[in-house]
């Protein structure tokens, strides 16, 4: 490609192009700049054809302001705590993250080194920090807690007035599924409650109920159980069904198999 | 109670335009761009501690955006680069210098190039070290560290990247 010549301050100057076209060139030095381009056959067109195009960008890429809806999403994420779908989904990458989170979510709680195998991506000193608050937080709500509770009418009490769980429903038990053992927990800053069955061959299950807010269950993956279509997720050997029902998430967990599983859930699901 | 996250959730919200006019170039679909500008402020605030206030919130957002867009890109297959500029150019890809034709770009002979077009066939980098700091009047100090290099690096991108724009858009500006 043959042009103009180039003399030996042209190189300075036109490595000095882009401070100029983005105004981090002042005074003298952006005066001899644009001096020695008016006068050069090599820099003065070069610097018009760079500032034409520049300033073709500004008039015609222009600038979209962000939509009402997304400004209201964005700011109600910012004013409120995360979460824990939310903080959950944040260890995970980016695609399929709910479904991981969701799938994840009982399965964090109960299997520690999965927990922090997924967790490996925080801060170390940040998940003892957490997880030490989260420990205290617990301790502290298990003051109040009582071994054995009067009724039921007490123990949904004490969940709704110290827990702040709206819990209306709670399957306390028959013949073939026992109720074990209900205590007081906080995953990743949240209160929340885990209740813990055993069938009559032993096996066990674990139902976390816990504020839902933010927490998106996907579409996929979904169980049909009677009318009912839980979310359900294999982790760590475990199988899971996780749900919603009005601001509460629940997710049940347990070795068993999907049937055996489904009609704890069941239970679970049409309890009084 | 104070927190790591404080300064992100008071004053990352006066950045929301500029994210969100760089990421509807980046992804070219309003749904998409929204959904990448929603997580890059919840990026942001997992990772609070590791901003330092008082230093660039902007340009620090920015980044994550850039980043989290190159990482979607990369997952899903969908580099579409028509020009690979590899550094001095390469022999049977068009580096500066070397452009196709206007109009008759690789793969799409015969069409008319608009910026919008125009941008986009630019290599990634090339595309939004332009885009930050014309689009978004961002300086090369912030570009530099939005892209995670150096300044003169920057200089020579924004240079090469309004060569190739001014050829593509001979026509267009005629």
């Amino acid at each position: 490609m043959s042009g103009p010549r180039t003399r030996p301050e042209c190189r300075a100057v036109q490595a000095l192009v882009p401070d100029l076209l983005t105004g981090e060139l002042e005074g003298e030095v952006a005066e001899a700049v644009e001096g020695h381009a008016t006068s050069c056959p090599a820099c003065g067109p070069l610097l018009a054809a760079h500032r034409e195009v520049r300033d073709l960008v500004r008039a015609h890429a222009s600038r979209v302001a962000a939509p009402a809806s997304l400004r209201e999403r964005v700011e109600r994420l910012l004013a409120r705590r995360p979460s824990l779908g939310g903080r959950l989904a944040g260890l995970l990458p980016t695609p399929g993250r709910a479904a991981l989170a969701a799938a994840l979510l009982t399965a964090l709680l109960l299997a520690p080194s999965l927990y922090f195998l997924l967790a490996r991506r925080a801060e170390p000193i940040q998940l003892l920090t957490q997880a030490s608050l989260a420990e205290h937080s617990r301790a502290a709500l298990s003051r109040g807690w009582r071994a054995e509770w009067p009724d039921r009418g007490a123990l949904l009490g004490y969940l709704r007035e110290t827990l702040g769980l709206p819990l209306e429903r709670l399957f306390v038990g028959d013949p073939d599924l026992e109720l074990l053992e209900v205590y007081p927990s906080v995953v990743m800053g949240e209160k929340g409650v885990a209740i813990l069955y055993r069938d009559r061959t032993g096996r066990t299950s674990t139902l976390l109920v816990l504020p839902g807010r933010g927490l998106e269950i996907p579409a996929r993956n979904r169980m049909q159980i009677e009318t009912f279509r839980p979310y359900l997720a294999r982790a760590d050997r475990h199988n899971l069904l996780i749900w919603k029902q009005g601001d509460l998430a629940y997710s049940l967990v347990s070795e068993q198999e999907e049937a055996a599983l489904a009609r704890v859930y069941l239970k679970i699901r049409k309890a009084p | 109670m104070s927190g790591p996250d404080d300064p992100i959730r008071s004053e990352a919200i006066r950045h929301l335009d500029s994210l969100y006019a760089l990421a509807r170039w980046l992804v070219r679909d309003s749904r998409e761009a929204e959904e990448l500008v929603q997580e890059t402020f919840l990026r942001a605030l997992r990772y609070a501690h590791t901003f330092t206030p008082g230093t660039n919130l902007r340009a620090w957002m920015l980044q994550i955006m850039r980043n989290l867009h190159l990482t979607a890109r990369k997952e899903r297959g969908r580099d579409h680069a028509l020009f690979a500029v590899p550094a001095g150019g390469a022999e049977g890809g068009p580096g500066p210098g070397q452009l196709n034709p206007i109009g008759t770009p690789v793969g799409d002979e015969g069409s008319a190039l608009d910026l919008s077009a125009a941008l986009h066939r630019l290599p990634e980098e090339f595309q939004t070290a332009v885009l930050l700091a014309d689009l978004l009047g961002c300086s090369m100090a912030e570009v530099a560290l939005i892209q995670g290099c150096a300044v003169g690096t920057v200089k020579s991108r924004l240079f090469r990247a309004r060569g190739m724009l001014r050829e593509m858009l001979k026509d267009y500006r005629s």
